[in-house]
């Protein structure tokens, strides 16, 4: 029983991981910075425009049966292949980046103060190659057993959140400005939504049904709204907006006096790794496979040694956390583009091969 | 003389257990041959007298009445299998036939390793057939299957592979069919070999195979759609492949109601968790992390590590390598002189060293906690794995702290979901086929 319930949840469980990665590291921050009040407007949206991508996405992927981008768009031809997996790949590749040095920049504030971030770095872009050289089934076994670990840890450290929260500051709830799609601040929030790209390279790994992933974008949903609004119910949205880490800093508002540690921060910190481990390790093991189908010449294993590499450099680039923060503003039109060009090209591109399967099996 | 004779008396002056000796069958005078080690010669020789020949018998009837098999003097190592040869010296021919094996295994002994409180005493023995039959009498099966399998390289040993085959798993029974077919002309000597046989890195901490003693624990192995290989001359059964749960569940559990199974089982990996992490738990909370710790904690902490010369990495090291040596030195002595030497490892070197201020009473109740802990859960070759993973733990804690501590239980968990055995992962309970379907 228990093998056919990891059949059907091994997708929604690293759907779900790949999105907590995201959202508990920048997105309340980032999200505060989008409007000044009414915070679960942009929220939603976000919700929307990820359901109905993540839907296109799903769709051409059904219709295309197992295949992975790579499988779907190497057979257009050399120029339209390149023009959409180069770009695809690039992008896979700066969630890793953004991730490891947000987890680094993590740990330097909040635990190895005297730690030099080159260490740091090197140790976890050695831990994700080493996750990303165990396989896709491995990776995706690692991510179930990581995510039923991590999940309640982190939902404990949300729920003793709870009592120090002053809900009265969440209101006033309804903003009928909507200026955050005035100014494309909605847009910059929306790099919470990538996780959704990953799921079209599990199809030749693992089943990826419909209806559990739309189930668990539900929880991811509830989780969206929750991580907006503690900084903002513990702290008041003015000092919460000048906090880099407002997330953390609320989790170490919290005083447990039964636990023997003093900062709930550190379970944060714990299953905020193992997720970011999850989605860097997918990113970095499907980038080295789309690279390895475009060019099979060369070995999946050093292209992986080649992009681990890349990684760590790149993350080692970013100066600070400013800096950080820039980037993320920046690659803002970049991300959008491939948000809408991939699932638009997956599901035609889905819808082509079914036409044609259906052409055999008739011609037979 | 047969030219039989002087190949047979020529090897007797290096295999001084080779016996040859004249005698009287019927009508003519042979040469009988055997290993007087492995044969009971008179026995033999009882048993060709009573066979019912007469004083005429020719060669072809005496070949007849002992079920006899024609022999050249090349085929020398059927005599190793508890053969006896008789050689008709005039016309240079001879034949073989099972002689009387001599007794050279123990009785039917109780479990040495693995004793559990209310359980059959029968376990695994030396030879081979024993091993078979008290896995028939345990299963009573006609589903169950057994395959021979000889690796004939410098000596030559018997091994069978075991199987239900209503339960198996027919990809798991492929693959080790496969393996073991060709490895046919090479030395079995010990586990290695097998590793190697396999075609699996020597170099990983986790074995392949699962050794038991208990024929119920292997019969439910098989139940679940694992073969066993049984090695003549090894008292265990090889379970292929090793995965997670044996780490933590027993078949002796399911005596016990489901909730208690559940409790218990849930207590070995707690056990598991505590016998890794708890060393380096110390280590990074105490010299790298003290801020998250609870204030009375710490200091209570800081309290008991007043005067102690050595920074907590180094303490909870040392300690630790003393402790690795004491259960090394005590598992291979004798019972009597074993207590003795726990005695002054755990009482007189671990109150010593607290009062000498070399390392503080906490480490010492750590790495005693974890100890304990590691011998909770099943099976002591599965204790050595979570052993070593529980040193580098300990070097990455002391190097990074929380994060490092963290971070190397986030690389073991990778390392437990990468092992793939036979194309059965080793957390197997996280994919989704099951084994044997």
């Amino acid at each position: 029983m228990i093998n056919r319930w990891v059949a059907v949840m091994t997708a929604p469980i690293f759907f779900i991981a790949a999105h907590c990665s995201i959202l508990f590291a920048a997105y309340s921050r980032s999200m505060l910075h989008a409007t000044e009040y009414g915070h679960w407007e942009p929220v939603f949206f976000n919700i929307l425009i990820e359901l109905a991508l993540l839907l296109l996405l799903l769709l051409g992927l059904r219709k295309a049966g197992s295949k992975d981008y790579a499988d779907l768009f190497l057979p257009l031809g050399k120029w339209i292949s390149t023009a959409l997996l180069v770009p695809l790949v690039a992008f896979l590749m700066l969630i890793p980046v953004l991730a490891i040095r947000f987890f680094a920049e993590l740990m330097i504030i909040v635990f190895i103060a005297s730690s030099p971030i080159h260490a740091i770095l090197a140790f976890l872009c050695l831990l994700m190659l080493y996750g990303a050289s165990i396989g896709p089934q491995g990776i995706m076994r690692a991510s179930t057993l990581l995510t039923l670990i991590n999940f309640p840890i982190l939902l404990f450290a949300i729920g003793a959140c709870i009592p120090n929260a002053t809900f009265v500051k969440v209101f006033p709830l309804v903003n009928a400005s909507m200026d955050f799609l005035a100014e494309g601040k909605l847009f910059i929030t929306l790099f919470s939504i990538c996780p959704f790209l990953l799921l079209g390279m599990l199809p030749p790994i693992c089943k990826v049904k419909i209806l559990p992933i739309l189930l668990s974008l539900g929880v991811i949903a509830l989780l969206y709204v929750i991580i907006v609004y503690i900084p903002i119910s513990i702290y008041g949205l003015n000092a919460a907006k000048l906090m880099y880490f407002p997330l953390m800093t609320s989790f170490d508002s919290v005083n447990i006096s039964w636990t023997i540690f003093d900062r709930i921060s550190l379970f944060y910190a714990v299953a905020l790794l193992a997720f970011v481990m999850t989605i860097s390790t997918f990113t970095l093991y499907s980038s080295a496979l789309m690279v390895h189908k475009m060019i099979p010449v060369w070995r999946e294993k050093y292209i992986r040694y080649g992009l681990c590499l890349i990684v760590y450099i790149l993350s080692l680039v970013i100066p600070s956390w400013n800096r950080y923060i820039e980037i993320f503003t920046a690659d803002t039109w970049f991300r959008l583009a491939i948000y809408i060009v991939v699932p638009i090209a997956v599901f035609l591109r889905g819808g082509f091969i079914e036409r044609q399967e259906r052409k055999r099996v008739l011609s037979k | 003389m047969g030219t039989y004779v002087d190949t047979i008396k020529s090897k007797c002056r290096t295999q001084h257990d080779l016996k040859i000796e004249q005698l009287r069958v019927g009508s003519i005078t042979m040469w009988m041959v055997g290993y007087e080690s492995i044969v009971n010669w008179e026995e033999t020789i009882a048993y060709i007298s009573n066979c019912g020949l007469t004083t005429e018998a020719a060669y072809e009837d005496i070949y007849v009445h002992l079920l006899g098999q024609e022999w050249v003097p090349e085929a020398l190592d059927v005599l190793l299998q508890g053969k006896v040869v008789l050689i008709d010296s005039d016309a240079d021919r001879a034949f073989s036939f099972q002689g009387k094996p001599k007794t050279l295994e123990r009785a039917i002994d109780k479990a040495e390793n693995e004793t559990m409180p209310f359980s059959s005493a029968l376990v695994f023995m030396e030879p081979l057939t024993t091993n078979i039959g008290i896995l028939r009498k345990t299963i009573h099966s006609p589903y169950l299957e057994v395959e021979g399998y000889q690796f004939k390289g410098i000596g030559t040993r018997e091994a069978s592979l075991v199987y239900l085959s209503e339960c198996v798993d027919k990809d798991l029974l492929e693959a080790v069919r496969h393996a073991l077919k060709k490895a046919a002309g090479q030395d079995l000597r010990n586990g290695q070999d097998l590793i190697r046989f396999f075609g699996y890195n020597r170099y990983h901490l986790v074995s392949p195979y699962h050794k038991t003693e208990i024929p119920g624990q292997a019969v439910a192995s098989m139940m679940n759609g694992r073969v066993v290989l049984l090695i003549d001359g090894e008292p265990t059964a090889y379970v292929l492949p090793l995965l997670f749960s044996d780490f933590i569940a027993l078949d002796w559990d399911r005596q016990l109601p489901l909730f208690v199974m559940t409790a218990l089982r849930s207590l070995r990996l707690l056990s598991i968790l505590i016998a890794l992490m708890t060393p380096g738990l110390y280590v990074a909370l105490v010299s790298v992390n003290p801020e998250t710790l609870r204030i009375e904690l710490a200091l209570s902490i800081a309290s008991s590590r007043i005067g102690i010369p050595l920074p907590t990495f180094l303490e909870m090291l040392l300690l630790l390598i003393i402790s690795e040596i004491i259960i090394e030195a005590t598992q291979r002595l004798p019972k009597s002189i074993a207590a003795a030497n726990t005695l002054i490892g755990g009482i007189v070197l671990g109150q010593a060293i607290v009062d000498a201020k070399l390392v503080s009473s906490l480490v010492i109740i750590v790495l005693a906690s974890s100890i304990t802990a590691n011998f909770a859960f099943p099976h002591y070759l599965n204790t050595l794995v979570v052993r070593i993973l529980r040193t580098g733990i300990i070097l990455l804690s002391g190097i990074f702290g929380i994060f490092g501590l963290f971070a190397s239980f986030i690389g073991v968990c990778y390392y437990a979901c990468s092992l793939q055995r036979f194309g059965v992962p080793f957390m197997n309970v996280l994919s989704p086929k099951k084994l044997g379907q």
